[in-house]
């Protein structure tokens, strides 16, 4: 989840913001981590990083699974459902990342291969990940029934 | 005078950005811009250093040799701190 000012992202081209909501672990960590989310420039991409508002209003930052037309389907990297998302709706792109909230913490570019790295494994074992959160769901509801 | 916890400077895009983190972002939401002199002010509050030495250092920085340019830095570093106290990012410390 984000809060900020969509005006400011109009206005200057670019925002940086820090995260809350716990959606895009383990890369991003709730009011630790800051994003940098441009304007987009071109169309979005699957793997993509996209703030975009739901009817509600909210601003969520998530991932680009794929496409269906002009609907992006989205998820966070610590979710486990689809979110289809018309791609009119998404209005910036993520393109920088600092994990800590230190003036030290690194800057972790979309376009470094640490960071492609982790994308593609992480999307690589989302049906492990989905049966482990399966099992772990049940056995809590067991443990609390 | 120091930087209140949580507020963090970062080069984006060219430019220097503030923003707030941890607890400080829960009732910040939003993000500074800073101009150079802004930059210098605010990196020369989170070394330690206090207002005088800030002025020296862009009277230096900036060649002023008249008492009217000298003004001119001083006045800009004294409204830049002001602002900063009023929008609640520096903590005075007596």
């Amino acid at each position: 989840m984000i809060t900020t000012n969509l005006a400011e992202l109009e206005r200057s081209g670019f925002i940086l913001t820090t995260i809350k909501g716990t959606s895009m672990r383990p890369l991003l960590q709730s009011y630790t981590s800051q994003v940098m989310i441009e304007k987009p420039s071109e169309s979005p991409k699957p793997g993509d990083v996209v703030l975009y508002t739901r009817v509600d209003g909210a601003l969520v930052l998530h991932r680009i699974i794929s496409f269906d037309g002009d609907v992006a389907l989205i998820r966070g990297d610590n979710t486990y459902f689809l979110e289809r998302v018309p791609i009119s709706d998404i209005k910036g792109v993520a393109k920088s990342f600092w994990r800590g909230n230190s003036e030290s913490s690194r800057e972790i570019s979309v376009d470094s291969r640490p960071y492609k790295l982790y994308v593609r494994l992480w999307n690589l074992i989302y049906p492990l990940r989905k049966l482990l959160f399966g099992i772990k769901s049940k056995l809590r509801r067991k443990r609390h029934s | 005078m120091r930087i209140k916890d949580g507020f963090v400077m970062r080069k984006v895009a060219g430019k220097y950005v503030v923003v707030a983190t941890g607890e400080a972002s829960r009732g910040f939401h939003g993000m500074i811009k800073l101009n150079d002199t802004g930059r210098r002010i605010w990196q020369g509050i989170s070394e330690g250093k206090n207002q005088s030495e800030i002025t020296e250092e862009l009277v230096l920085l900036n060649g002023a040799k008249t008492d009217e340019d000298r003004k001119v830095i001083s006045d800009d570093v004294q409204s830049m701190i002001d602002e900063m106290v009023e929008a609640g990012f520096l903590i005075s410390e007596s």
